[in-house]
């Protein structure tokens, strides 16, 4: 995408605003989830940037928030109720991401093996459904779950929360896995079994090798889901079942405090090791069905 | 697994069947084979996705709970004249339906079914019994063993024991809840009075006095909270209801017989209020269009015509305007700037890209509320921006943008939260764009601007159509982000739902702007399926 | 670390599999420094037992599928006046026998001695708590004028000028407007009822639309004085009391023209431990703990001989400090005060929250 040598002013300028249009437009994704990680050090319980904070004053610097997000109550703050709310929020979301990972793995990964055969009967009606939870608003699968659940005592239990957070997380294995096995070469399977392999051992030999790389990137899809959702917490989760981002939720509506900053940052960083796990698992999957880079 | 194999192996069947017949019913089971294999997640969906939705939906038409309470007023009310204030008959309708317990002893007790003329209706409980007779009176039924027998069953098996004390003690808290849900269309009435009563009776002998005055006890209890919850309903038809119920119930306690017209209207001016009875026309049947046409800011006069809602209440229009608006925006915006750095991510070499790629899905994988924080951080009055417009005198200290809290900012920060979701299926259609293409135009002649447009860009469009369109379905439903940021004007109608759903309770109309809401989106996602084929859809 | 995260896990799965045996009171209020005082005056105090207090956000939708399902997870909630009586309406709540509860100590039964008219037997008296408006100290004398005294002031943006932060539903506001358009306190709900009343109320209120600065969150009003965003905001009393008694924050309040709501606590019904939920709402609703609930918060209990305990022992607040002068229920607060008519609200609230919608959004 270099310039040629022989570009006119005007080509230049042009190529020269298209790059620097592309930098803002990179720099505002990026930007606001980088502003948080200073502020959440600030000493000032205001969610803005103080002057003595800007002078690099060492004491408007403090750890007081990620003392208060772990619920360490040595140091009384009498603007702030001391609580192992966050704690607790962090628990929860792992365990109830856990097993809706592990569900949602498990049906989608099933489903999906079928799905990505083109002469799977309803085909198509049975995609459309399975991706269905990711395109009807949140808000109505919440509100809809909320009332259905409670005819069978569901609701404010992490059974009902691990249900629904399966729901959620059920089409993106099903994108990600069928992604992966359309892509697959069925020669393969074609090959070995020419070559006297079971059908069994042809798929743990054969298959599953290759498809892992879609099944785990699926699998983080769906814990990631899990993790950050809020609109079904809301309405059928209850005080036992409070997650990480309903904390965070209630912490912004209610009381806004920089603890939320600490916890922003420190997903901020979970985020990037997701984030680069999946980019690692990608590449490999390409390099396992022999996908070159173009 | 077995299909490779049977469809490799069949070159010579044994039974000799011919090639044709046996691979078709190799196919047959292979199909059957992946039916299986995608039945678990089908069922799994159909039950905790696809019906509570659908559950969710019939309560936008549903209307059957007024009908319990109204029965006979809602079968007289149809003669009305609907000019001029009912005579004393319908005013005593409203009286028994208010004050009696028979429509739930009645068995053709609902719609169209009353029978008016049953005397039946009109049967007077003593409030101080006995209750006996007049119950056996109403409904010759409940003389009769087997009426009270399922009644029995339900307060027998609460008292097994299921060998833990706590569900023991579970049941039997239940099941004056479960009696009273037999008997009545309510679900957190309780008849403890029966369920102590019937304890005591062997399930065999002629039912006795103190069973009908239990039965007769919670009845009248249930009835209260019928009235509470149909007054709730009534009121959001025209209102004032609440009130006039409410006051009315007391009133009627103390009147001592007919006539009623004039001793109603005496305890409350409102029953000489025309609106007040048209309203009571519109609820009359088990199925009402009433909270659609309100999600709409329309409404039925009392002939079933429809027409627009009072002025100062048309709120859901502007609503559904401005949920669209700030979809298309947030489109409009995000093709805006995810066209140019898609094309870079495309044509950049691989090493560079992968990094840039990494901003592009660093948002994607961050939390949606970390991320709204950090735009409030940035973009309140005293935010970031702000700060430093003014520092670099761009702005005075008193002039600070308004951008948090308002519809700019709802449509700032859901540009953001969305735009990977446009990227990325551009992206992976540019990618396949040979630069050769643009390259060959320019060397034929055309100048840049001209190859873009004749060559480049419309090479692109399935991407911008999967983009915009999966940026306007997740947009048009957004929730938690508006409801955040969105302060005075920059809330949707998703925010709306949740409001009927959670704080005015008035799940009716909630449910209705949820089946536009839902109807919309699945027309688009039709659509996208028409366009794109939702198997390309692609995650990163 | 890796040790609490197993413990957890285990108990999360229990949770889900057993419910734990209640053998304690679940309280459900509404959180922050409210819910600290509840947990110090009343749960603190109670020996028969433990109160464990949790937040929820308000509404009946939760309260209503726990009752309904039977799956009932909290024991008491804390309600605001318009929850109390569509709940006991609709059968949510127990109701409750009215002579197991403390009498003044002149002899004067607890609903009697109630502030307002207890409007159903599902309810246990609680706190007020005010809309009021309030300013930062100093705010209007740089520009050479008196402080703004009344709720007309208020609503007063050439006199008094800068922004108002007014909350972002009618509640309050339609009250407030039309005692600033000159409506004496009494009559604030006879002209409410009156044809042409609301219009009334709504044509104060665009006075300022153009200076508005909306809030939901309770915290965001001092936040927008403190940073000088806005010249004055209405806030919850006990908000701005915390900010002033615990932080020494220099705001002042103007308490003309405040707008008091009612808090009560009810039980929901069918829960296992209604004895226990009985006697713990018992104790909350005693003259002693009423009044020691203002020890940590400036809001005003319900009951007359809960304000005589505290009259009796000032300086009654934790900090060593007077606390009648910034009870809403007392002295000059009321001198001018409505109390928020709920039954009004019922009737019309759902037409006047459409309409302040479509006023907001215009």
């Amino acid at each position: 995408m270099a310039l040629p040598v022989y570009a006119t002013f005007p080509q230049r300028l042009w190529h020269y605003s298209y790059l620097a249009f592309c930098a803002v437009v990179l720099f505002f994704l990026v930007a606001p989830l980088i502003v948080v990680i200073p502020l959440s050090f600030s000493k000032s319980p205001f969610l803005h940037f103080t002057p003595e904070f800007l002078r690099l004053d060492p004491e408007a610097f403090s750890l007081r928030w990620y003392r208060q997000m772990i619920g360490d109550c040595s140091a009384p703050d009498i603007t702030t109720v001391c609580s192992d709310r966050w704690k607790d929020g962090f628990r929860n979301s792992l365990f109830i991401a856990i097993f809706a990972t592990l569900f949602a793995t498990t049906l989608g990964t099933l489903a999906s093996l079928a799905l990505s055969r083109a002469y799977t009967p309803f085909r198509k009606a049975l995609m459309a459904i399975m991706i269905s939870p990711l395109i009807v608003p949140l808000i109505i699968t919440a509100s809809g779950m909320f009332m259905f659940f409670a005819k069978f005592q569901l609701v404010a239990t992490f059974t009902g929360m691990i249900i629904a957070h399966t729901v959620l997380g059920l089409p993106f294995v099903v994108i990600t896995v069928t992604a992966t096995l359309i892509s697959f070469d069925h020669n393969l399977t074609r090959a070995a079994s020419g070559l006297g392999g079971t059908p069994f051992y042809n798929f743990f030999k054969i298959q599953v090798p290759l498809i892992t790389p879609g099944v785990v990137s699926g699998a983080l899809f769906a814990f990631i889901t899990s993790f950050d959702e809020v609109v079904v917490v809301l309405f059928i989760g209850s005080q036992n079942q409070i997650t990480l981002p309903r904390q965070m939720w209630s912490g912004i509506r209610q009381e806004i405090s920089p603890t939320i900053l600490s916890a922003a940052t420190v997903l901020v960083i979970l985020s990037i090791l997701l984030l680069t796990t999946v980019e690692l698992l990608r590449r490999r999957s390409e390099r396992l069905r022999g996908i070159r880079p173009s | 697994m077995a299909i490779a194999n049977a469809s490799s192996a069949p070159i010579l069947t044994a039974d000799g069947t011919p090639l044709k017949v046996s691979l078709k019913r190799s196919m047959r089971r292979s199909k059957i084979q992946a039916l299986f294999l995608v039945l678990p997640a089908f069922l799994f969906l159909l039950v905790v996705f696809i019906l509570p939705i659908g559950n969710l939906l019939t309560r936008s038409v549903d209307d059957t709970l007024v009908n319990w309470q109204l029965p006979l007023t809602f079968q007289m009310i149809a003669d009305w004249d609907r000019a001029n204030i009912p005579e004393e008959e319908l005013f005593r309708a409203v009286f028994v339906d208010f004050t009696t317990v028979n429509k739930f002893f009645i068995e053709s007790n609902r719609g169209s079914s009353v029978n008016t003329s049953d005397a039946a209706w009109w049967v007077a409980i003593p409030p101080k019994g006995p209750y006996r007779e007049a119950i056996i009176q109403i409904n010759p039924a409940w003389g009769d063993v087997v009426t009270w027998q399922p009644l029995k069953e339900i307060v027998d098996r609460s008292l097994e024991d299921t060998g833990s004390e706590k569900d023991n003690k579970h049941n039997q808290r239940r099941a004056p809840f479960d009696l009273c849900s037999e008997l009545t269309p309510l679900t957190n009435a309780t008849c403890s009075k029966l369920f102590r009563a019937l304890q005591n009776w062997d399930g065999n002998s002629a039912p006795d006095e103190p069973i009908f005055a239990a039965v007769y006890k919670d009845l009248a209890s249930a009835q209260k909270i019928l009235t509470g919850k149909s007054s709730t309903r009534m009121n959001y038809e025209q209102p004032g209801w609440k009130g006039l119920v409410r006051t009315s119930i007391r009133a009627f306690k103390k009147m001592e017989g007919p006539p009623y017209k004039e001793a109603m209207i005496k305890a409350n001016k409102r029953w000489g209020e025309i609106p007040f009875w048209e309203s009571l026309v519109l609820m009359k049947d088990n199925y009402t269009m009433g909270y659609y046409l309100n999600a709409v800011d329309r409404r039925f006069d009392v002939n079933k015509k429809i027409q627009l809602q009072s002025e100062e209440r048309r709120v859901y229009v502007m609503l559904w305007w401005r949920t669209l608006l700030i979809s298309f925006l947030v489109t409009v915006g995000c093709l805006v700037l995810a066209y140019p750095v898609s094309h870079l991510l495309a044509t950049l070499p691989l090493r560079y890209s992968n990094l840039l790629m990494i901003c592009v899905l660093m948002p994607f994988w961050t939390s949606l509320l970390v991320r709204i924080v950090s735009w409030m951080v940035m973009l309140q009055q005293q935010g970031v921006i702000n700060d430093a417009l003014v520092w670099s005198h761009l702005l005075s200290d008193e002039n600070r943008l308004p951008m948090m809290y308002n519809f700019t900012g709802t449509v700032i920060v859901m540009i953001q939260i969305l735009l990977p979701f446009m990227i990325l299926p551009i992206y992976s259609v540019m990618k396949t764009i040979p630069p050769s293409y643009m390259r060959a135009a320019q060397n034929l002649g055309a100048p840049p601007s001209l190859a873009f447009l004749r060559v480049y860009m419309p090479q692109t469009l399935p991407g911008i159509g999967a983009g915009v369109i999966l940026v306007f379905i997740v947009a048009i439903g957004y929730y938690i982000t508006p409801d955040l940021v969105g302060g005075k004007d920059g809330r949707m109608i998703g925010n709306m739902i949740a409001y009927h759903m959670q704080k005015s309770l008035n799940w009716g109309l909630g449910a209705a702007m949820g089946s536009v809401l839902l109807g919309a989106i699945l027309i688009l996602y039709w659509i996208y399926d028409k366009l794109v084929g939702i198997d390309n859809l692609k995650m990163g | 670390m890796r040790k609490s995260l197993q413990f957890g896990l285990a108990a999360a799965l229990g949770a889900a599999i057993v419910l734990p045996a209640q053998a304690e009171v679940t309280v459900a209020s509404w959180g922050g420094a409210y819910t600290m005082s509840q947990q110090k005056a009343y749960a603190d105090t109670w020996t028969a037992g433990t109160a464990t207090f949790i937040n929820y956000n308000g509404g009946l939708g939760e309260v209503r599928t726990q009752v309904e399902s039977g799956n009932i997870q909290w024991d008491i909630v804390d309600v605001l006046p318009h929850e109390a009586r569509v709940g006991c309406d609709e059968g949510l709540f127990e109701e409750l026998p009215r002579d197991v509860f403390t009498p003044a100590p002149d002899g004067t039964s607890m609903d009697d001695d109630t502030m307002v008219p207890v409007p159903n037997d599902c309810v246990v008296p609680q706190i007020f708590w005010s809309y009021v408006p309030f300013y930062k100290e100093g705010t209007f004398q740089s520009k050479g004028r008196k402080p703004p005294k009344t709720i007309a002031d208020f609503f007063d943006v050439e006199n008094f000028p800068g922004k108002r932060g007014i909350h972002t539903w009618a509640n309050a506001l339609i009250e407030m407007a039309l005692m600033a358009d000159g409506v004496a306190a009494a009559d604030v709900y006879d002209v409410m009822s009156s044809d042409g009343g609301i219009d009334r109320a709504f044509a104060k209120l665009d006075t300022i639309k153009n200076d508005v600065v909306f809030w939901s969150s309770g915290s965001k009003p001092l936040e927008l004085v403190m940073s000088g965003e806005v010249s004055m905001a209405l806030a919850y009393n006990g908000r701005i009391g915390a900010a002033i008694l615990s932080e020494g924050a220099p705001f002042v309040v103007n308490w003309d023209g405040q707008v008091l709501e009612e808090e009560w606590l009810v039980m929901l019904k069918g829960t296992p431990n209604y004895d226990e939920a009985l006697a713990f709402m018992i104790h909350a609703s005693a003259p002693e703990q009423q009044a020691g609930q203002a020890k940590w918060i400036n809001y005003g209990p319900m009951r007359r001989s809960g304000l005589d305990v505290i009259a009796a022992n000032e300086p009654f607040f934790n900090t060593g400090v007077d606390i009648m002068p910034h009870m809403p229920n007392a002295g000059v607060a009321m001198a001018n005060a409505v109390f928020a008519n709920p039954d009004w609200w019922a009737d019309n609230g759902d037409a006047i929250a459409e309409r302040f919608t479509a006023w907001m959004g215009q």
